[in-house]
C-alpha cells in the first residue's frame, strides 16, 4: 500500500476529544479519535448506542465543539487545511439525519427544503430553484409532480430521498450520513443505501457512515471503524474486518447480528454480557474489559492503542493474536 | 381449518377505523406453549392485530369477527372482562419500553400496581414477587431497581423490566411488538435469549410481532405472514426458510437475509399497498415478479400448502421459489 498524498485524502481527523458537560458529570464523548478518508470512499462507523459515534461525525460537521484535535478538509481538491470553525465547515461538510421528519421543515413544500442550501439568508427561496430542485428529485428517484408536496405527504423512504437530494444540492465534498436508514423498513433500507452509493459515485463525495447496523456497513462502506465507549478500537476494510474480525468486540457485534438462516442455532454464538458503562467513569485500561471474556490483568493495568504493525487493519487489543485463533462462530 | 384445540384462534377478523378498513379476513391460530411471528412491513397490520387481541383499539374503530381466547370470545367481553383478562392472561410488550413505563414513578411501585389490580395480596408480597422476576429477568440488582426511575436505566434495561411487569401475574400469552426493533444488536441478542428461555420456563405463548425475519427465525416455531390487512402466509419457520409457498414472504427473506460478509442485499420493488384502498385481486400482485393475469382477477383464498401451511398464492403450487441460505 502506497502512502496517501494530501491530496487523495479528503478528511482527516487528528486525536479528536469531545467532552460533554461539566464537574462531575464530565464525560469524554470521543476520546482521541483518529481517522483519515480517501476522496470518494466511505467510512462507516460502528457502535452502540453511547460509544460516541454520531459525536464524531456532529464535531466533522461543526455541529458540536470540538475540545481539542484538528479537524482537516482539502477544499476544491487541494492540500489538507484546518477546517473553518462554522457549521458546515464553511460549506465542506453537509449531514444526512436519521429521522427525515424532523429534519425536513414540514411546512415547505420539499423543492423549498432541497433548494434552501442554493439560497443562504433570510430572504426565502425563489421560485427560479426550482427547476434545479426537481432535477435533484429526478436524481434520487422521486417524480417531479411531488415537488409541491409536504413532508407528511411522502413515505419514509421518499422522506429520507428527500435530504439526500438536500445534501446534493449544496455542493459539499463531504457528507455525514448518521443512521440514514435506521428509521426504515428493511424491505426499503436496500433502495436508499444503493442510492446514497450512486450520488457518491456521481458526484465524487466522500462519506462518513455512521451505524449501529454492520449489514448497513457492510453494503456501502469501503472501511469500517468499530468505536466503543470514545475509541475507535479496530479499522480495516470492511470485507476483512467482517470475515476475520480481531477485536473482541468486534466479534461479539458480528455474532449478534440476527440471521435468517436454517442451519440450527448458532450454539458457538458469542452473547455479550451487561451493557456498555458509564461515560463518565469509564473502567481504566482497556474499556471493553468490564464485558471482555478474554480480559486478563494487563488489560486493566496498561490501555491498548491501536495496532498499526499491519497497516491498513488495525485493532486496539493486548491480545489479538491470541484471540484471533479463537474466532467464534458468526 | 382447526378452529379448536389453540389457545388463541383469530378467525375472519374485519377491523376499520373511522370507516376505512384495516385488517381483512385476518385468521391464525396459537397455541398452548408455542411462540408464533407476525411479520410484514410497516402499515401491513401487525400491530393493529396486537391491539385488537388486547381490545386496545381506539374508539372509531369497528370490528367483526371472533377472537377466541382460551374459550372466552374477546370482541364480545365487556370493558371489565377484558380488563381483568389483560395483565392476567394475555399481556402486550412494545417496541419503545421507556415510553410504556412510567416516568415519575419508580419500577418497584410500577410492578406492583399491576399485580395489585389484578390479585388481592399484601403489598409486601407483591414488592417480593416483582423483585423475583427483576431477577429472572436478568436484571443484575433488583433490590436497587426496584427504587429506580426510567430515566436512570438504559433501554435494555426498560425491556427486561417489562417483560417482568407482562409476565408478572402469569399470563398465558404474551404479545410481542417489535420488543428488540429500538435496541443495540448486542442488547437485541441478550433480549431474545431472555424472550425464549422465558417462554420455555413458563411454558407461556408468545405471538412475536417483528419486520425482523433474522430475530423471528431465530425464536418462533411457525410464521405469520401479514400484507396489507391480509394474512398472505402461514408457515413452520423451517418450511418457510426451506422454500416459501409466497412470493411476499421470500422478498422479506431475501430483503433481511444479509450475507454479511459479501455485503449483498436485494430490495422490494415498490412501495406497500395502501389498506384503505387494495390493489384489484392478490394484494401483493403489483410488486410480484411471478403475477399472471389470474392474479389480479380475485382475491386468492387462504390455500393448503404442500409443506402444510397456509398461502393466499394462487401460483404457490406451479412456483418453486427459493428459501434461505442453508
Amino acid at each position: 500500500m502506497t502512502a496517501l498524498t494530501a491530496t487523495d485524502t479528503a478528511l482527516r481527523v487528528e486525536d479528536l476529544v469531545v467532552t460533554y458537560g461539566r464537574g462531575h458529570d464530565r464525560l469524554r464523548a470521543v476520546d482521541g479519535v483518529s481517522l483519515e478518508i480517501p476522496r470518494g470512499q466511505t467510512l462507516g462507523i460502528i457502535g452502540e448506542s453511547g460509544s460516541g459515534k454520531s459525536t464524531v461525525a456532529m464535531a466533522v460537521a461543526g455541529l458540536t465543539p470540538v475540545t481539542s484535535g484538528r479537524i482537516r478538509l482539502a477544499p476544491g481538491g487541494a492540500a489538507l487545511t484546518d477546517a473553518p470553525a462554522s457549521i458546515g465547515r464553511g460549506g465542506q461538510v453537509q449531514m444526512v439525519f436519521q429521522d427525515p421528519m424532523l429534519a425536513l421543515s414540514p411546512s415547505l413544500p420539499i423543492w423549498k427544503s432541497i433548494a434552501e442550501p442554493l439560497a443562504p439568508g433570510w430572504r426565502g427561496i425563489p421560485r427560479r430553484l426550482k427547476g434545479t430542485a426537481v432535477e435533484l428529485l429526478a436524481e434520487v428517484g422521486l417524480a417531479a409532480d411531488m415537488a409541491e408536496r409536504r413532508p407528511a405527504q411522502l413515505s419514509g423512504g421518499q422522506r429520507q430521498r428527500v435530504t439526500i437530494a438536500r445534501a446534493v444540492a449544496a455542493r459539499a465534498p463531504v457528507v455525514m450520513c448518521d443512521e440514514p436508514v435506521a428509521a426504515l423498513d428493511v424491505s426499503l433500507q436496500a433502495g436508499v443505501l444503493a442510492l446514497l452509493d450512486d450520488v457518491r459515485a456521481e458526484h465524487g463525495l466522500t462519506y462518513l457512515f455512521i451505524s449501529h447496523d454492520m449489514s448497513s456497513i457492510a453494503r456501502i462502506a469501503d472501511q469500517v471503524g468499530v468505536m466503543y465507549l470514545g475509541r475507535l478500537v479496530e479499522v480495516g476494510p470492511v470485507r476483512r474486518v467482517l470475515r476475520e474480525p480481531r477485536h473482541p468486540y468486534t466479534q461479539a457485534l458480528i455474532s449478534a447480528i440476527p440471521r435468517v438462516s436454517r442451519r440450527a442455532r448458532r450454539p458457538n454464538r458469542m452473547l455479550l454480557p451487561g451493557e456498555i458503562p458509564d461515560a463518565r467513569r469509564p473502567p481504566p485500561g482497556c474499556r471493553f474489559r468490564t464485558r471482555c471474556r478474554f480480559a486478563q490483568e494487563r488489560c486493566a493495568e496498561e490501555t491498548p492503542v491501536l495496532d498499526t504493525s499491519e497497516p491498513g487493519h488495525t485493532t486496539a487489543c493486548h491480545f489479538w493474536r491470541e484471540i484471533a485463533d479463537r474466532t467464534p462462530e458468526r | 381449518m382447526p378452529d379448536s384445540g389453540g389457545l388463541l384462534t383469530v378467525a375472519d377478523l374485519d377491523v376499520s377505523i373511522g370507516g376505512t378498513p384495516l385488517l381483512s379476513e385476518v385468521a391464525f391460530t396459537v397455541d398452548e406453549g408455542e411462540v408464533v411471528g407476525l411479520v410484514g412491513e410497516s402499515g401491513s397490520g401487525k400491530t393493529l392485530t396486537g391491539l385488537t387481541l388486547m381490545g386496545l383499539l381506539p374508539a372509531a374503530a369497528s370490528v367483526r369477527g371472533t377472537v377466541t381466547f382460551g374459550g372466552t370470545d374477546l370482541t364480545a367481553a365487556g370493558p371489565e372482562e377484558l380488563r381483568r383478562l389483560r395483565g392476567n392472561e394475555l399481556s402486550m410488550i412494545f417496541q419503545e419500553p421507556r415510553a410504556s413505563l412510567h416516568p415519575a414513578r419508580p419500577i418497584g411501585k410500577q410492578i406492583v400496581d399491576v399485580v395489585r389490580a389484578h390479585e388481592d395480596v399484601p403489598k409486601a408480597a407483591a414488592r417480593e414477587r416483582a423483585c423475583d422476576l427483576l431477577a429472572q429477568v436478568g436484571l443484575p440488582s433488583p433490590v436497587r431497581t426496584m427504587a429506580a426511575y426510567t430515566h436512570e436505566l438504559s433501554g435494555g434495561m426498560c425491556q427486561r423490566i417489562m417483560i417482568a411487569m407482562a409476565l408478572v401475574c402469569g399470563p398465558r400469552l404474551l404479545i410481542a411488538d417489535e420488543p428488540t426493533t429500538a435496541l443495540d444488536v448486542t442488547i437485541q441478542a441478550q433480549i431474545v435469549t431472555l424472550l425464549r428461555r422465558m417462554a420455555a420456563d413458563l411454558g407461556l405463548s408468545v405471538l412475536l410481532i417483528s419486520h425482523n425475519l433474522g430475530v423471528v427465525s431465530e425464536l418462533c416455531s411457525r410464521v405469520i405472514t401479514m400484507y396489507c390487512g391480509q394474512v398472505v402466509n402461514i408457515d413452520r419457520t423451517d418450511a418457510l426458510l426451506e422454500q416459501p409457498r409466497h412470493p411476499y414472504p421470500q422478498a422479506l427473506l431475501q430483503a433481511s437475509d444479509v450475507d454479511v460478509e459479501e455485503g449483498e442485499w436485494t430490495a422490494i420493488d415498490g412501495t406497500p399497498a395502501d389498506p384503505a384502498t387494495p390493489p384489484h385481486g392478490c394484494r401483493f400482485h403489483p410488486r410480484c415478479p411471478h403475477r399472471t393475469d389470474a392474479c389480479e382477477a380475485a382475491v386468492p383464498p387462504l390455500a393448503a400448502t404442500a409443506s402444510g401451511g397456509l398461502t393466499r398464492c394462487v401460483r404457490h403450487a406451479e412456483l418453486t421459489l427459493t428459501g434461505a441460505a442453508p
